[in-house]
């Protein structure tokens, strides 16, 4: 089967007066129809630039994809025009982010925003496409939709904020649907009914969804198969639980042993020694190899290529050289 | 495991805080009331941690600055070491803020960036009178530095040079400078990565088994929770539903909240959980208006009639399991 979404050795610098920084710097994944894709790292390890990338939405300057493609069904979205661009993005791939409070305009209703995006891609005429608001807020549990339609922003809560985006993501049926922490905002009991309509999304209506998300728990309930980010670069991926169960990369073993969990007793945490690598000057080799505990002579020069070490699971480590 | 219970270094006994919600300009009359803190009652044991977790709006914040004696509380009582804070406060005001401590969740506001990491440090000693002279302010300086996992020669550089895990290794060490016996800290890795999260923890705990340091930690995070605290109090529209030693809050929970909590956070299974029988219904109610009853009723599966009308006591069912419930 042909992915629905694949980004092949994909690169995007910005180049600010410190120099450049170089955000992703040969990326390579793939989500197949109906499928989660998990993307996980820490702050500034380019999951967010992924998600801007894929929608075409890079600020430029200081900007630049400078290698690499996007196909999209075939088709490479690098190639198109501003224009073309614009009727796939929220057509056929949608975005939700982080703090539904800036993505909804302050000054409209949410209805009349859910509305406008039904009526600049299919020139529906504004009425219908208030109706088809409150239905896709009925669809999303907006409680009482022929009310909330008519609030304004902030007059709901997190969570609502949160529905609303979902509800304008699912109005136009997109194929892809990029959430980017959608629910890091959220508290914890919110957390699941989001992460629920998600899936839903999902599984009734077959799309496909690139979910970023720093928590490890989200990722492994949410998604079929999971890529791991450091400094830039994927390190791993493979199916959840087999990348869950037995991390190969160092890093992703050293992330999965530093978090706290809810439903065990961990007596000490493990640490990650150093810090983050500075995205300007990145250590040459594999990024990881000054923090990383298995670190040899080959890794402070070569960067490792990408093997399939077990079937479906890949990792970027020269430990797993033949 | 603790095989002695340690005695009490602070406790509160039905605590509340309402915050007015001013009217318009005309009148100085209060068009209303947040009860951020409604009735709660908790303790802190020597050389231990109690967990404060909650969802937002829920109060923990506000009960971590009335411990502290930063805010009067509209009710209630706060025993420090044996004596009313009020008293405390007002008989030697200094000594207690020596004494009981804060660290907050956002070290890039936390740190005053015109000040060195020196001065940060330094000041509350000079203030205090810790030191005689500068070159013991430093000396002091560097080595609470050197506890907090630092170097020396930080000391001369500004926060804008740190790391986000860094600067709340700093803010950690100024709390510390005063060789306090309590330490709030509110949210202390909400705003770190996960790697950088563990290591300020594991700093927390070594900090508190060579100091003897009690500790509030306040928390969303149930899981961070879990891993650092000896007791457990949740809390919901400021009220305490249920307070008990860790071990067996997370084992058995008793409170359906704590329930429905625990069992709404996405964890690493296999297999993978199914996310759609773990939500819980419903929104967190506003707590200047919160819903007659217990406040939980509204999103209770295992609600009865009398839940949505009489407020459930706070109590004892078990030796040292409280709960706030009509069902239990």
């Amino acid at each position: 089967m042909e992915p629905l979404l694949e980004v092949k050795d994909l690169a995007t610098y910005f180049y600010t007066d410190e120099g450049v920084i170089k955000a992703l710097d040969g990326i390579s994944f793939s989500i197949n129809e109906g499928e989660i894709l998990g993307l996980v790292g820490e702050t500034g390890c380019g999951k967010s630039v992924t998600a801007t990338s894929i929608m075409g939405l890079i600020p430029s300057p200081p900007g630049k994809i400078v290698r690499g493609s996007i196909l999209f069904k075939g088709k490479d979205l690098l190639s198109l025009s501003e224009q073309q661009m614009r009727r796939i993005r929220g057509k056929d791939i949608a975005m939700i982010f982080q703090d539904p409070a800036s993505s909804l305009n302050p000054v409209l209703r949410v209805g009349f925003q859910v509305a406008e995006a039904i009526w600049a891609h299919l020139k529906t005429p504004i009425r219908e496409a208030m109706l088809k608001a409150v239905e896709l807020f009925g669809l999303v549990n907006i409680p009482d939709p022929h009310t909330a339609v008519n609030r304004y922003p902030h007059q709901l809560s997190g969570g609502m904020k949160q529905r609303v985006m979902i509800a304008m993501a699912l109005s136009l049926n997109p194929k892809l649907l990029i959430a980017d922490e959608p629910t890091t905002a959220l508290d914890v009991s919110i957390q699941a009914q989001i992460l629920s309509l998600i899936k839903i999304l999902q599984r009734d209506y077959g799309s496909s969804v690139l979910l970023i998300s720093h928590d490890l728990g989200v990722i492994s309930t949410m998604a079929h198969r999971v890529a791991v980010m450091y400094s830039g670069l994927i390190v791993e991926q493979g199916r959840v639980e087999g990348l869950f169960q037995s991390p190969l990369h160092p890093y992703t073993q050293g992330l999965l042993a530093a978090i706290p969990r809810v439903d065990e007793d961990i007596s000490e945490l493990a640490v990650i020694e150093g810090t983050l690598p500075n995205p300007i000057n990145p250590p040459a080799g594999c990024r990881f190899h000054p923090r990383c505990p298995r670190a040899m002579e080959i890794c402070k020069s070569k960067r490792p290529a990408f093997k399939a070490v077990k079937p479906y699971h890949e990792v970027a480590c020269h430990a797993y050289a033949d | 495991m603790r095989w002695l219970a340690m005695p009490t270094l602070i406790s509160a006994e039905g605590l509340y805080k309402h915050f007015p919600i001013r009217g318009g300009i005309v009148t100085s009359k209060p068009a209303g009331w947040v009860r951020a803190v409604d009735g709660v009652s908790l303790s802190v044991e020597v050389g231990e941690t109690l967990g404060l977790v909650g969802e937002s709006g829920s109060g923990k914040s506000t009960t971590g600055l009335l411990l502290l004696g930063l805010i009067k509380p509209s009710g209630g009582r706060i025993l420090y070491d044996g004596k009313s804070i009020e008293e405390f406060l007002a008989r030697n005001p200094r000594e207690f803020r020596r004494r009981a401590q804060i660290v907050f969740q956002n070290p890039f506001a936390s740190l005053n960036p015109r000040m060195t990491v020196r001065d940060i440090i330094g000041r509350g000693m000079k203030l205090h009178g810790l030191v005689k002279n500068d070159k013991e302010l430093t000396e002091r300086a560097a080595a609470i530095l050197a506890e907090v996992g630092l170097r020396e020669d930080h000391l001369s550089r500004y926060p804008h040079e740190f790391s986000g895990g860094q600067r709340q290794r700093i803010a950690i060490a100024r709390a510390l400078a005063l060789n306090p016996e309590f330490i709030v800290l509110d949210e202390p890795t909400s705003a770190l990565d996960v790697s950088v999260q563990a290591q300020i923890l594991n700093l927390l705990k070594d900090l508190q088994r060579s100091r003897g340091l009690s500790y509030l930690f306040i928390s969303h995070n149930l899981a961070v929770v879990r891993h650092i605290s000896h007791d457990v109090a949740v809390m919901y529209l400021g009220k305490i539903m249920e307070s008990s030693p860790k071990e067996v809050l997370f084992s058995q929970p008793l409170h359906p909240y704590t329930q429905a909590l625990l069992r709404s956070i996405p964890k690493i299974s296999f297999p993978p959980e199914d996310i759609e029988n773990k939500v819980i219904e419903g929104d967190i109610p506003s707590p200047i208006n919160p819903p007659p009853g217990c406040p939980f009723n509204p999103r209770c599966r295992k609600a009865i009639d009398i839940c949505m009308i009489k407020m459930p006591d706070f109590r004892e069912v078990m030796p040292g399991r409280w709960v706030t419930c009509h069902l239990i």
